[in-house]
């Protein structure tokens, strides 16, 4: 059943992605400052600064040099240290800020949120054409529905610079690697090797990338030997990916090889901390294989999680059937028999072994499941495998039904994102009771400071020299460089001095067991004042010193 | 050749998750269980819990009770008879 032509299919869509544009550009000032804002800044004009240095234009790099040097602060990491972080949107940002000489803190972190959200809003338009040139129009639509209305992506594509990045350019590649499946032209694949090579730099992740298509290949080849006169394609692919990625990532000119491999031992800085997770302190080198299924569950909306599992399931039971069937000698493919069969196959393979394989390494993680994020982008596709499954079950007698159904299931969402706004980053599902979700860790980007500060500034309009400490492992300081020039000097941060505090801020977040150490213990002379609270959930909470 | 290889294939995943569902569950419950023990925070728990007992037995006026104290005596004269 076909409900619209192709000429209000683009009004529909072109109309619901304006609309998506307002949305943001309207509300990206009211989302606090992340943890990482600051180092991406400073990485952003560490490599504008390198890249400058090399061409003619003296004025533009004293600006960035000058701009550079003042990049400072506590519990800043050095950027020489930790340079391998991708420049794909750090670099431009920073550009960006040179050109429009925007000089104030709260002009360039808000410029840079904008910024952040254009990213998110491109990858959702590739995610729809992934979504439109594989499924109907009506399908594809509720499919882009799912990828925006991700609370935890959206409420991030505002202010994580890199996951978010990173899935944008993962759904591009995933794009083109599918144009390639259609077409396997010389242009698809250069075009595709350009953008892997993208999505390298942002995230060592992506590796299964061109992993993951060159299995596909040698799937084909065993399938039907003749697809070998291919070969050539895929040695350009793999050539021209490390030249593109040696090319634009200017951290791999000094040495492109060993600094390559060492990107790898990346995870080798993260510290060893306690991570409070299901109720427990758990050391982050060890924690459960349930750790990211257990953050997935909690934190993906539970429409979403059911149409994955119809999706996983039906796109799952269609490859054991045929890998069950497979013979020695057949006209077909082994395990599809068409392109679409062949992509659904290449996202179900691709989440799969993600999935297995990064629940059993000794990962570090941090802040929840943030680095997997991009997940997100494969949970989706099977979600909308799951749509397009039910559409084709009901399409005689339920059609319309299903069509409400699921517009009602997005509303529904909406208001959920609506009361977490602009904290849609620390969502929790409704099936998850409250005492549960304060057994988690929340605000793990110290999101609510500016917020935190704004309450205190509004109840202290005339008092000029405010003493603040934190009860949590994130910084404040970060938050204060959001706030208007005038009230920025009126905080003074006093880090874990809680005897010189009047007020002491918590997110509890803390690297520490909090159960046996007590570096955050609030003071028995202070009070509770204030506590934000988000649908059960303790986002952060105010104590002030008792009179 | 290729039913060999998709076997082959079949063969390492399952053995690999068999592996880590069974066995590696277990090591890394016991590689977290040990760093939880070697920790600088389960140390200091440790001290502290030490101090307190101490703290404890002095505010006390009888920490031991007459048994104890009795079989603590002659263990310690048995030790110095044999240490002569």
């Amino acid at each position: 059943m076909k409900l619209f032509n192709y000429k209000s299919q683009q009004v529909i869509i072109w109309g619901f992605f304006f609309l998506f544009f307002l949305i943001g550009l309207f509300t990206y000032k009211d989302y606090g400052i992340g943890i990482d804002d600051k180092f991406q800044r400073l990485n952003g004009f560490y490599w504008l600064d390198y890249i400058l240095s090399f061409t003619p234009f003296e004025d533009l790099k004293n600006i960035t040099s000058f701009k550079l040097n003042q990049i400072s602060g506590p519990a800043l990491p050095s950027v020489e240290l930790h340079q391998k972080y991708g420049i794909l949107f750090d670099l431009p940002a920073s550009l960006l800020e040179v050109l429009f000489k925007i000089d104030d803190s709260q002009d360039y972190y808000y410029f840079r949120h904008f910024f952040n959200f254009i990213y998110f809003f491109i990858g959702s338009i590739f995610f729809f054409k992934i979504l439109n040139q594989r499924f109907k129009f009506n399908v594809s639509f509720f499919g882009t529905c799912l990828y925006i209305l991700t609370p935890r992506i959206y409420g991030d594509s505002f202010y994580n610079m890199k996951d978010i990045v990173f899935m944008t350019f993962l759904s591009i590649s995933i794009y083109y690697c599918f144009k390639f499946f259609k077409n396997n032209s010389y242009k698809n694949i250069l075009v595709f090797s350009f953008f892997t090579a993208l999505t390298l730099q942002m995230r060592n992740y992506a590796i299964f990338l061109p992993l993951a298509f060159s299995f596909f290949y040698f799937l084909s080849v065993l399938s039907k030997p003749s697809d070998i006169k291919f070969i050539n394609k895929y040695i350009v692919y793999w050539i021209s990916t490390i030249l593109i990625l040696f090319i634009t990532w200017p951290y791999l000119w000094s040495n492109p090889f060993s600094n390559y491999v060492e990107i790898f031992s990346m995870t080798d800085w993260l510290l060893e901390i306690k991570i409070f997770f299901n109720g427990k302190y758990l050391t982050n080198s060890y924690l459960p294989y349930s750790y990211i299924s257990t953050w997935i569950l909690i934190s993906t909306p539970i429409l979403h999680l059911s149409l994955f599992l119809v999706g996983f399931l039906f796109v799952f039971k269609r490859f054991f059937i045929k890998f069950l069937n497979v013979k020695e000698k057949q006209i077909f493919y082994d395990f599809w028999r068409g392109k679409n069969e062949k992509k659904d196959l290449f996202i179900l393979i691709n989440f799969t072994v993600l999935f297995v394989s990064l629940s059993f390494l000794q990962i570090n993680y941090i802040s929840t499941w943030k680095y997997l994020y991009f997940i997100n982008f494969f949970i989706i596709y099977i979600a909308t495998c799951g749509i397009n499954f039910l559409f084709i079950l009901f399409k005689k007698r339920f059609f319309i039904y299903l069509n409400f159904l699921l517009i009602f299931s997005f509303l529904f969402t909406i208001s959920r994102l609506v009361v977490y706004h602009p904290y849609q980053g620390l969502y929790f599902n409704s099936i998850v009771t409250n005492k549960f979700k304060n057994d988690f860790e929340v605000d793990y980007t110290s999101l609510s400071v500016i917020e935190a500060l704004k309450i205190i500034l509004k109840r202290e309009p005339n008092k000029k020299n405010i003493k603040i400490a934190a009860a949590s492992w994130t910084p404040i300081e970060r938050g204060v460089e959001l706030l208007d020039l005038k009230d920025r000097k009126r905080f003074e941060l006093l880090g874990q001095q809680f005897s010189l505090a009047d007020y002491i801020y918590t997110n509890n977040i803390s690297e520490v067991d909090k159960t046996v150490n007590n570096k955050y213990k609030i003071p028995s002379n202070f009070d509770k004042l204030y506590v934000r609270k988000i649908d059960g959930v303790i986002v952060f909470e105010i104590y002030k010193r008792k009179k | 050749m290729k039913i060999f290889i998709y076997k082959t294939l079949t063969i390492f995943i399952l053995t690999v998750l068999f592996f880590n569902l069974t066995l590696g569950i277990k090591i890394r419950e016991f590689k977290s269980e040990l760093s939880n023990l070697k920790s600088d925070e389960n140390i200091k728990m440790i001290k502290n819990k030490l101090r307190s007992e101490i703290k404890n037995a002095i505010s006390k006026e009888k920490y031991l009770n007459q048994e104890d104290a009795q079989l603590i005596k002659d263990f310690i004269e048995k030790i110095q008879q044999e240490i002569k």
